[in-house]
Parts: C-alpha cells; structure tokens; sequence
C-alpha cells in the first residue's frame, strides 16, 4: 500500500528546497544517471523518524559546507516504488534500506549509506558522514 | 507502563548473538518476558568457512539481508545485543 500523496507531499518538498530533483519513474532515473564524468546523490526518503529527524536535517548541513555532488536526485521510498526499485537495482549487493543515499560517479555507485548508519545517530554526525563521502567523490564548490 | 517506543533501542539495527552459530540482525522492537522482537530480520546460521566477525562486518558495511519479516528471539539464546553499528571497520 503506497502512502498517501497529503503525507507525502511536506516531506516531499523539503528535499526539493535542498536542491534534489524528484525522479518519479523508472526513466526520471535513467535520464539523470549517466556515463558521464559527473557525481550523482540519490536519496532514497521516507516517511520514518530517522529521515525526518536525522537524515534529512543531516543531509541539509552537509550540502551547505565544502564538496558536493553535481546533482541531486530523490525517489520515495513506499511512494515512487518503480523509480526506488529501479535505483536499487543499480547497487545489488546493498539490501533496501529506507532511508538511504547513494553516491554515483560516471554512472557507477562508489558509496552507499544506510539506514542503520543513520538510526540513533544525530543530523550533526550523519552530516559528517556526508560530507566524509562528498570530500573523497565530489569536487569542491569554488 | 514503558511504551515500545520509549525504550533505548526501539528502531535501531542491532545484533543478537547467540551461544551458537545464529546470529540475529534486525530492527529491535520490543522485549518481553518471552525475548527480544525484531522486525525485517536477518536470521543467519552461519555456513562452514564464515566467523561471526566476518559476516557481522559484512553486514554493518552493506546492511541487513533481511529474510524474516518478524522474530522472537528467546532469552535462552541471547549471548549479547549491540547495536550493528558498533561492527562497522573502519576505512582509514
């Protein structure tokens, strides 16, 4: 049973104020992760504590400091379920986990956090996991 | 009375070891006098050739292979629980 759009939508719209473009489907997905030389974050949100209260507020501090990706691209998790199924089989040999980000490189992920990376943990740390990632794959905003 | 969600370990990853060769990894739930409740559960009977250390590092990098929806972990078989975290090696 897909969550209903009224729930969805705030939090919807809080990733799209940090800059993350909605992939819906399947193809959203495809168009924005290519072979190129560019660095890609996908997050995968979802309605549960941990992203309301330590994902999503962690990940706003990381985008706001130091290296970052080139874009930025979000699917819900329980929501856009063919554009979540679609991400994940990109990186098979991580379990689902909602939340969670991953970070592509020329079309290749090089880095994936997961939920229990998350869970229990607070917006500064999971920040600092980011930002860890970014600094290692992404260029820095000049 | 403590709610579910008032417990410290309520909606966290955490490992059951066991004096045996399972391991239990899953979303801690609950407790009761009957043993620990995890939900979307990896229920592992290690296969000849794999410590404990191995999978359980294995499973902090990548995450919970889940293959049970729920599970009652009886006190008899709890050794330890910590959070999966805490099994995570570090990269540097």
């Amino acid at each position: 049973m897909k969550y209903p759009e009224e729930l969805v939508k705030p939090i919807r719209e809080e990733v799209v104020r940090m800059g993350f473009a909605e992939a819906r489907t399947p193809q959203d997905v495809q168009r924005e992760i290519g072979a190129d030389s560019r660095t890609v974050l996908v997050f995968v949100n979802s309605v549960c504590g941990c992203s309301a209260g330590i994902a999503r507020p962690g990940l706003a501090k990381a985008l706001a400091q130091g290296a970052r990706p080139d874009k930025l691209l979000t699917t819900f998790a329980g929501v856009d379920t063919d554009a979540t199924d679609y991400v994940r089989s990109l990186f098979p040999q991580y379990p689902p986990s909602s939340p969670q980000a991953a970070l592509f490189k020329d079309g290749k992920v090089v880095a994936v956090i997961q939920r229990h990376q998350i869970e229990g943990s607070t917006a500064d740390r999971v920040a600092a996991l980011f930002n860890t990632v970014f600094d290692q794959h992404c260029a820095a905003v000049r | 009375m403590t709610k579910n969600c008032d417990l410290p370990l309520h909606g966290i990853t955490v490992v059951v070891d066991t004096p045996g060769e399972r391991l239990y990894i899953g979303r801690y739930h609950s407790e009761n006098e009957e043993g620990i409740l995890l939900q979307d559960a990896d229920v592992r009977d290690l296969e000849p050739g794999t410590t404990k250390a191995e999978y359980l590092a294995r499973s902090a990098k990548y995450g919970v292979f889940k293959n049970c929806d729920r599970v009652k972990v009886p006190h008899s078989e709890v050794r330890s629980v910590r959070r999966l975290i805490e099994y995570a090696e570090s990269e540097s």
